[in-house]
């Protein structure tokens, strides 16, 4: 039988041992180096896709400008242009409740010139700040910006001011 | 023995000193790295409809030609063509600066305490038919601090024979 306490082992066999022990430490040591950047790559990306995904929804909310209910109709061309006046009178009809399907938060607020009373009604259009048509609880909104036209009797002419439309769904985080 | 024994002492201090170098020059890289964090500049959807918007914004300027309160992107044109007064006594110019300083401070709060920390507003006219690359300056509108790091986007409003392009930029 072999003792094994008296194997002799050579000079060169130390030195392969040696080596591959190098060897093993210096992967792990790239490997930890590859992970972390790894990680660091793909956190970037995420983000990247993340912000893509919030233009796009950005573009969508702006199409609603766009909708026969909101569209401001004039001789200049103008997609992103709400109608205030049409949005106040939609806002009293309850024929239109329930018309927004899956939307939890439909409203046009102004951006400038900002008035005094926040919500718009008959009595206080135009000197306001928005028009809600759609009001729910628990939401994720989102805003695109807009300009909010309407006649404005006092310049004799239309007005347009910078505003935005501020949608909000359900469960969309 | 005694030397084969200070050999592989030897050999195991050269290995220890080779991987605390790889790891002092790894620290050192990543301290780098985490403190100044790569410059970003992003093409931004929400500024071109901001500026986008902006431009229809009826302003309060009337000028005695026709009577009317006049767009803003008329009223920049102006200011780079004529730059007449409008009828409250302010120059076309000076009310676009206004205007357009009115719209932003109500749009983008900016400053230390904020997400972002400035923002640049620049209009410049470009002639097509030269081959300027820099454009003459109609107006510059800045808040706050710019470093490398911003989302952008830019507005094109023609003026023959040229354009005036308005870059906006919001800085983080």
């Amino acid at each position: 039988m072999m003792d094994l306490h008296h194997v002799k082992y050579s000079k060169g066999q130390f030195k392969i041992q040696q080596m591959v022990f190098v060897l093993v430490a210096i992967i792990i040591l790239f490997g930890i180096v590859s992970i972390f950047f790894v990680s660091i790559r793909f956190g970037s990306l995420r983000s990247e896709v993340d912000d893509q995904r919030k233009e796009a929804v950005f573009e969508q909310v702006r199409k609603m400008a766009g909708t026969p209910e909101f569209i401001w109709t004039s001789s200049s061309d103008c997609s992103a242009c709400v109608d205030m006046d049409k949005l106040l009178l939609l806002k009293n009809r309850t024929s239109y409740k329930g018309f927004w399907k899956d939307i939890s938060l439909l409203k046009v607020s102004r951006v400038y010139p900002k008035y005094q009373t926040e919500e718009c009604n008959l009595n206080s259009y135009p000197e306001c700040n928005s028009i809600t048509l759609v009001k729910g609880d628990d939401i994720s909104a989102y805003e695109s910006f807009v300009s909010l036209c309407r006649y404005d009797g006092d310049i004799g002419q239309t007005r347009c001011e910078m505003g935005k439309i501020i949608m909000g769904f359900e469960g969309v985080g | 023995m005694i030397n084969r024994e200070k050999r592989g002492q030897e050999e195991i201090v050269g290995f220890v000193l080779i991987v605390v170098l790889v790891v002092i020059v790894f620290v050192i890289f990543l301290g780098i790295r985490l403190r100044n964090p790569e410059p970003s500049q992003k093409q931004s959807e929400i500024l071109y409809q901001f500026l986008e918007s902006a431009m229809e914004q009826t302003t309060d300027c009337v000028l005695s030609e026709n009577g009317r309160n006049i767009v803003l992107d008329d009223l920049i044109k102006e200011c780079y063509s004529v730059d007449n007064r409008c009828d409250s006594g302010m120059t076309s110019c000076e009310s676009v600066e206004k205007t357009m300083k009115n719209i932003l401070n109500n749009t983008w709060r900016v400053g230390a305490d904020y997400s972002y920390k400035g923002y640049e507003i620049k209009a410049n006219y470009f002639d097509n038919s030269s081959s300027q690359t820099q454009g003459e300056e109609v107006f510059l509108i800045s808040e706050g601090n710019c470093s490398n790091s911003f989302d952008g986007n830019s507005y094109w409003i023609p003026e023959f024979p040229g354009s005036i392009i308005i870059d906006a930029k919001l800085c983080a």
